[in-house]
């Protein structure tokens, strides 16, 4: 308590109390001589410690402070200089990029766009003996990239990037036959109605569709007459119409100049 | 009121300019440019050889103490963070210098506290109803430069600042590394050792 009050008087004294208290402790030491004496005490404590203040002039300079810096050859210290590591780092960057970027386009699944069911239909391939025909549908829908096992699923059409498929055509065949890009097998085994016993000698049951570029647009293909000559099996590109610059479907090669399976 | 309030804001105003003042020259300096720093150096010098010297008490301790703070801050400009004064800055230097010129030289201070001492009991004792006035002001001085110096420096540092050097609780936190509130309590502790050492000397009991 009394050291409580003791640092009250020492604020006052010192100048770093409130109004509010200022006046009570004054009253106080006005009415207590023990404590009046003892605030003048302190008063005067704070008098004596500001005529401290008064110092010898120093004999500081610039040159003496020169000396001791430029003189060593004292330099201020730089901050630590990331300058070095940003190229190597960038560089770093960049390579992973482009290695994620390879490996990506390797793995990655074909994103189809397109705006129309395009109802294709094996009857009449000349390739097959004894052909039931069949219709095989596959659902394109617009602007959805399909993951692998989505893909899969439709049956008996899946797609696929010419540089996955192991143990058939590579790239440069079908760069030279007109046929790079993107792929859409047609399974003509089971589900397809078409038998064991249709797929032609060597085993291949598969059809290769190219579907064209990222923005192939397939409209405008009607199902094929079952009964027509019409070849089943055609290879188009999108392409626009002259007049009125619709989006349209090209015809690039049939059953007839395209060796299936060879 | 009105005035008072005007004044403040005056007072905020310089002290912003200054202190874009000092960054702008901490910048230059920085960049190699050693004028900016002697300009910075011309500016505070006084300020912190008033600090060191009352640490001291000597002013070619003094007179060291700031040089060499200002080679410490030019070498480590890069580290002073802009968002602090320069001032507090430097004076934390000043204080970790004096700090510890203080414990390395304790024993040092303390001869030297002895040999003051016995110089001021001869002159007290010689001159006891000496009718000059100003005699016994300089009794009280000296004494209570004596209990100032027989301080710890922590003790010392929050008199030297505070009530010599008038600064603000802010800056005196900022100096010391602490709250306001822990600087205001620092003081009141350092006040209070302070009067417990001086009060003897003056023949208050």
């Amino acid at each position: 308590m009394k050291r409580n009050s003791d640092d009250h008087l020492f604020n006052l004294a010192f100048g770093e109390t409130s109004e509010a208290e200022r006046a009570e402790l004054e009253a106080k030491a006005a009415t207590d001589p023990a404590v009046a004496a003892k605030l003048r005490e302190l008063r005067n404590l704070k008098a004596d410690l500001r005529s401290l203040a008064d110092v010898p002039p120093d004999q500081l300079s610039n040159d003496r402070l020169r000396d001791a810096i430029l003189g060593q050859g004292l330099k201020p210290k730089q901050a630590f200089d990331w300058s070095w590591v940003w190229m190597p780092a960038l560089s770093c960057v960049l390579v992973a990029g482009l290695m994620m970027g390879i490996r990506h386009r390797q793995s990655v699944e074909p994103s189809l766009v397109g705006s129309a069911v395009v109802s294709l239909q094996t009857s009449g391939v000349p390739l097959f003996s004894g052909d039931k025909g069949g219709d095989l549908a596959a659902n394109f829908k617009p602007s959805e990239s399909k993951k692998r096992s989505e893909v899969q699923r439709i049956d008996p059409v899946s797609f696929r990037h010419p540089v996955s498929r192991k143990g058939g055509h590579g790239r440069s065949w079908r760069r030279r036959h007109g046929l790079s890009g993107l792929y859409a097998d047609v399974n003509l085994g089971a589900g397809s109605g078409i038998d064991e016993n249709d797929v032609a000698p060597g085993g291949l049951n598969t059809v290769s569709l190219p579907v064209g570029a990222a923005d192939a647009r397939i409209s405008g293909l009607k199902p094929v007459d079952n009964t027509s000559a019409t070849p089943a099996v055609v290879v188009i590109e999108p392409d626009k119409d002259k007049d009125s610059g619709t989006q349209q479907a090209r015809e690039v090669a049939n059953s007839k100049n395209v060796v299936i399976g060879g | 009121m009105v005035e008072s309030r005007t004044v403040r804001l005056d007072l905020s105003i310089t002290g912003r300019m200054e202190l874009d003042g000092d960054l702008t020259l901490v910048k230059r300096a920085r960049d190699g440019d050693y004028g900016a720093f002697q300009v910075l150096f011309e500016r505070y010098r006084t300020l912190a050889y008033r600090f060191a010297y009352q640490m001291t008490n000597s002013r070619d301790d003094a007179e060291d103490i700031v040089q060499e703070a200002f080679v410490r801050a030019y070498q480590n400009l890069h580290r002073y963070r802009d968002e602090a004064k320069f001032t507090t800055w430097v004076l934390r230097i000043v204080t970790n210098l004096c700090t510890d010129r203080a414990r390395s030289s304790q024993r040092r201070t303390v001869l030297e506290q002895q040999e003051a001492a016995g110089a001021l009991d001869w002159m007290t004792q010689g001159t006891p109803d000496d009718p000059v006035g100003n005699l016994e002001e300089e009794r009280r001085r000296s004494a209570l430069k004596r209990a100032l110096n027989a301080l710890p420096p922590h003790h010392r540092m929050m008199i030297v600042l505070r009530d010599i050097e008038e600064r603000e609780y802010p800056d005196i936190a900022a100096v010391v590394g602490c709250t306001v509130g822990g600087a205001k309590l620092r003081v009141l502790r350092a006040r209070r050792a302070l009067k417990d050492r001086v009060a003897p000397l003056l023949g208050d009991v």
